[in-house]
């Protein structure tokens, strides 16, 4: 052969540029960079919360309820109790500290909320992939089934199913995640059929791979990308979408009544008390929307990474 | 081995524009692109001059460069665009602004990327005469001279002639909105049938998507000529047209020339579309230009060893070759380009200080420049 | 006369045109209408014409990769026309294509070393792993590349070299035909040559028939035996490739042949240049399909579709008549 091709002078192998390039698109924008920090933070906090809280912090102490007593921050609130030993949040309805049970509700929210997008991923990828490769007639069906879901506003869908199926934590989950699959089938069907156009499926065909191996072998691969940054998202909107359910009072009892620490439920309990202790609603609040809006953030920065648009 | 018709246009015809050691760099994350390093070269007036490298070789930014177009991660980092021996660089923004309108004008690959595609294109051209002043006494000029030569052929209409005289006291007056219009419109009609695009009347109201590829490069190319550029740099305007089209615009071009007094900067990686209708040629390699010359010579004489090698390897419509030559390797990457002269990694002829030495460009003949340490520097 | 490897009779690809609500069928995208064509074993068949003649089609339809609407196609003297599924997959084994776009054509999260070996999974073709990963370094070899280039994925390498591993992908499976759809096109010329040596150096070496797809006619001269002029979905003539340089018969191949701009200054000529756009493949006009361009049309081929008509031995056209360009004299064919 005329020609050493081996001498071609290739592109400089990129792993490490790649990820020095990720790293820059992540960083340069300001909002990205706190969003990447605040959903990193809220992981550590749910990961190290039942290290931090002693099990003793969850015990009622009715003496102390609903005091406050930090002096950065003045109510303006004439009647306001005042605790005998300074703490950050004040204490809520049972006398525990504010700060300890937010701090315990954020594993229990952020696990409900990653089983809900997981297994609306699962579902996702199942179905999406199905209805994406084969087309015609299951494409079909498995699309309207979807605009029926699409069709009824989900958050009423998912109060219809818990009157019915009861307040449970597992039904919770179930009826979150009966409303948020449709949207994952969606996806990953247009990120297959776009993908399944690409020449290297034809050639992939060409060689006589079968269909369930160029599915899963490249094609849903190939598809992962978008699925990663519209699950990152979700992660926050699910934990909104649960709290505000929990809020409305579809939980356990004892979740419901705030005996056990969750988002939602400790911001409606403090709605009681939302002008004679305002903290226990805001504090709430205030970490359910950092928290979602933490993630939201970091969805759009790996959008951003991911952007193939922007890679070469 | 230069032709006498080549040597009058080597010495009497006066530059235009002069590149004078252009360097561009840009930004990236991967590091600083090197992607010009010192071009040279000049356009007579009148001429067609071809531009032509490979992919990546910097045609492209050494366009944008002359019409100020670089994008924001670029720097030049040295050099004079001299336009009538005024530099381009030295200019401000706004300057410059007016330069690029009034005297160099661009047509590039894609059209649809430069055409409103809301717009008809008639009235898009027609927009460009309207919107300068500049071009308000040459408009009047031009329809009394329409005028004027349809008198001396076949009369004019009564209403004809009321208008010649009413255009007559016009000349160094304003004109209306309304006549402004009519007379753009007359002249926009006449450039789309100096580009000859089909039933100009038709096509005028049409809107770009409605238009084929070619005709697409016809409205580019007419919207490029109304304003009259000294310099009409052409980029890949036939690259993705089919061949039989491809054929039509280069006649088109080839038939310009000397009607229009633009010169033309014509880039390609098209030899064949250079041999065709250009006068002269520079052929650029990893941000360098290479080798200067006219046409006729560059083809029979090539000496930089890069234009041996593309020469030898492009293959011929009009014989069979047994054996196809290839210059072995690709083309480098402009991050860490190689050391002094950047084709030695694929030279066949490379000596010792091949990666030393980055080769000057020299006048090894009249009118014929090369870049390479074999011929000296 | 050489045996034909693959035989293309009377090949029609229609796509349907959706719209409207009811996604009824408003009219066909007439992609390949009636073409005939066939490739002896060993040679380089060209396929030319411009953009959007049907090419592509014309190929992935041969392969079967697309149903043809109407046709038949014999593969090594098999009709393989309504081949299906598992049928379909020993066919696939002696059949392959090289697409244009070599970038695209690879899994772009495959290593080369995957993308060799998947096809010796597929057909069963290497016991264990030891014998894949030794083929593998075989056919990275044979088209020019380094054993450490197995390990890395398609965009560490430049347009010639995925080409390579594009076309060793496709000997993976050691087939007999190999499609070659504007193999260079994406490519420099100073790499095109290298590859276009490569393809020539591996047909003679492993014995391959190609059919190769181009809009470039100085390439298909330097590569191919025999060629077929394509226009509007139908082969318009077919000849060996000197004969058709030479002395063209059709006045389509005659106008296509002087629209290409030839890289030597002195050979400079008016370019020949054919008026209007080619129409577009929904509405194909009636009688001979290039009516409305040919300054030889008469009233004729405005009612009578040409059939292929050899004119001289080895030359085939779809023209009415036998034109003599130099006096513009017409015999009825
Ligand atoms: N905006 C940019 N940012 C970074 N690098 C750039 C940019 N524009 C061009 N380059 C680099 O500059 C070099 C020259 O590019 P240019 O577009 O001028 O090539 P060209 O000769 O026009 O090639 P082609 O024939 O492909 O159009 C290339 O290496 C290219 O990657
Ligand atoms: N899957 C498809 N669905 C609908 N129309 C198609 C499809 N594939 C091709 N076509 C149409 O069929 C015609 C022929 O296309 P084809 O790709 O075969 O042309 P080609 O000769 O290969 O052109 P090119 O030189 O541009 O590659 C075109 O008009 C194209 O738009
Ligand atoms: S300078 Fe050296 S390496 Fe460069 S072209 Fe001339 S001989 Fe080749
Ligand atoms: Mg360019
Ligand atoms: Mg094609």
């Amino acid at each position: 052969m005329e020609s050493k091709a081996g001498a071609e002078e290739a592109p400089k192998s990129g792993a490490m540029a790649d990820l020095r390039y990720s790293l820059h698109l992540m960083s340069r924008n300001k909002l990205v960079l706190a969003g990447s920090v605040l959903a990193a933070g809220t992981i550590l906090v749910a990961l190290l919360a039942h290290v931090i809280v002693p099990a003793s912090a969850t015990v009622d102490d009715r003496a102390i309820r609903i005091c406050w007593n930090n002096s950065l921050i003045n109510w303006h609130i004439p009647s306001i109790n005042v605790c005998p030993r300074p703490l950050p949040l004040g204490t809520d309805a049972y006398g525990r500290n504010l700060l300890l049970m937010i701090i315990l509700a954020v594993p229990l929210d952020l696990s409900i909320a990653l089983e809900i997008v997981a297994s609306a991923v699962v579902i996702g990828l199942v179905f999406g992939s199905i209805a994406g490769y084969a087309g015609g007639i299951v494409d079909e069906a498995i699309l309207r089934v979807t605009d029926i879901f699409f069709a009824v506003p989900g958050i009423l869908l998912a109060i219809v199913l818990m009157t019915v199926l009861g307040r449970t934590i597992p039904n919770l989950t179930l009826a979150v995640l009966i409303t948020w699959w449709p949207l994952y089938v969606r996806l990953i069907r247009s990120q297959v059929l776009s993908e399944k156009e690409r020449p290297y499926v034809e050639a992939l065909r060409a060689m006589g791979a079968g269909r369930f191996r160029i599915l899963f072998r490249h094609v849903v691969p190939n598809s992962i990308y978008p699925l990663i940054v519209q699950s990152t998202l979700d992660i926050g909107s699910v934990i909104l979408t649960v709290s505000t359910l929990v809020f409305l009072g579809f939980a356990p009892s004892n979740i419901a009544t705030g005996q056990t620490p969750e988002l939602g439920s400790l911001t409606s309990q403090g709605s009681q008390y939302i002008f004679s202790a305002p903290w226990l609603i805001i504090f709430p609040g205030l970490t359910i929307l950092i928290i979602s809006l933490g993630f939201n953030l970091l969805g759009d920065g790996l959008r951003d990474v991911f952007d193939p648009r922007l890679r070469r | 081995m230069t032709s006498q018709a080549s040597v009058q246009r080597g010495s009497d015809h006066e530059v235009v524009l002069e590149v004078k050691g252009l360097k561009v760099s840009f930004h990236t994350y991967l590091g600083e692109v090197k992607a010009l390093d010192g071009v040279d070269f000049e356009v007579k007036r009148g001429e067609v001059l071809g531009l032509v490298g490979e992919s990546g070789c910097g045609k492209t930014v050494t366009a944008l460069a002359i019409g100020g177009l670089l994008s924001d991660n670029a720097k030049v980092e040295a050099g004079q665009i001299l336009l009538e021996g005024k530099d381009l660089l030295k200019e401000t923004k706004d300057e410059l602004r007016q330069t690029r309108l009034r005297e160099v004008s661009f047509v590039f690959q894609d059209p649809m990327t430069f055409i409103n595609p809301v717009l008809s294109v008639g009235s898009q051209i027609a927009e460009i005469l309207e919107s300068d002043k500049g071009f308000q006494a040459e408009l009047v000029e031009y329809r009394i001279a329409e005028l004027a030569r349809a008198e001396s052929k076949a009369g004019l209409t009564p209403a004809e002639v009321e208008e010649k005289r009413s255009l007559e006291g016009l000349k160094d007056k304003k004109l209306s909105k309304r006549s402004l219009r009519r007379l753009a419109k007359l002249r926009t009609l006449d450039y789309m049938r100096t580009v000859r695009l089909p039933d100009p009347e038709r096509v005028y109201n049409m809107y770009p998507f409605e238009l084929s590829g070619g005709m697409r490069q016809r409205v580019m190319i007419a919207m490029a000529l109304v304003r009259r550029p000294k310099v009409l740099l052409a980029d890949e305007i036939t690259t993705a047209l089919d061949v039989t089209v491809q054929a039509q615009v280069l006649r088109l071009l080839a038939d310009l020339r000397g009607k229009i007094d633009a010169s033309v900067v014509l880039i390609t990686h098209d030899l064949g579309v250079v041999s065709e209708i250009c006068d002269r040629v520079v052929v650029m390699y990893a941000g360098n230009v290479v080798e200067i010359a006219d046409v006729e010579e560059l083809f029979a004489n090539p000496m930089h060893p890069y234009t041996q090698g593309l020469l030898a390897s492009i293959p011929r419509p009009d014989v069979f070759t047994k054996e196809i030559k290839s210059i072995s390797g690709s083309v480098p990457n402009l991050i860490s380009p190689p050391s002094g002269c950047r084709f030695h990694p694929r030279c066949p002829k490379r000596f010792e200080r091949c990666p030393l030495v980055k080769p000057p460009l020299i006048e090894v003949e009249p009118g014929h420049r090369v870049a390479c340490l074999l011929y000296g520097g | 006369m050489a045996e034909a490897l693959l035989q293309v009779q009377d090949l029609y690809k229609w796509y349907p045109i959706k719209g409207g609500l009811l996604g009824r069928t408003n009219g066909f995208v007439k992609a390949v209408d009636g073409a005939t064509l066939s490739a002896e074993k060993g040679e380089t068949l060209g396929v030319v014409g411009e953009s959007g003649c049907g090419k592509t089609t014309l190929g992935r339809t041969a392969l079967r990769l697309t149903q043809p609407t109407k046709g038949q196609i014999l593969f090594d003297g098999q009709d393989i026309t309504s081949l299906k599924g598992r049928k379909l997959k020993p066919l696939r084994r002696r059949m392959q294509i090289v697409f244009q776009d070599p970038y695209a054509s690879l899994d772009p999260r495959q290593t080369v070393r995957s993308a060799l070996t998947e096809p010796m999974r597929i057909h069963g073709l290497a016991k264990g792993r030891a014998e894949a990963e030794r083929k593998a370094l075989d056919l990275i070899s044979k088209v020019g590349l380094n054993p450490d280039h197995l390990a890395r994925y398609p965009h560490e390498f430049s347009g010639g070299q995925r080409q390579r591993i594009a076309v060793a992908r496709a000997l993976a499976v050691s087939p007999d035909f190999i499609v070659l759809d504007e193999p260079t096109s994406s490519l420099d010329v100073s790499v095109q040559s290298q590859i276009l040596s490569l393809l020539k150096a591996l047909q003679k070496d492993l014995d391959l028939t190609y059919m190769f797809i181009s809009h470039n006619l100085a390439v298909v001269r330097q590569v191919c035996n025999r060629i077929a002029v394509m226009y509007l979905g139908r082969v318009v003539e077919m000849a060996e490739t000197e004969s058709l340089f030479r002395s063209p018969k059709h006045p389509y191949t005659k106008a296509l042949l002087a629209s290409v701009p030839i890289p030597d200054p002195k050979k400079r000529t008016e370019l020949a240049v054919l008026e209007g756009d080619v129409p577009s493949p929904v509405n194909i006009p009636p009688g001979c399909r290039f009516r409305p361009r040919c300054e030889f049309a008469t009233g004729r081929c405005a009612e009578v579709s040409p059939p292929m008509k050899e004119v001289r031995p080895g030359q085939r056209i779809e023209c009415l008549y036998d034109i003599d360009f130099a006096t513009r004299k017409k015999t009825e064919l």
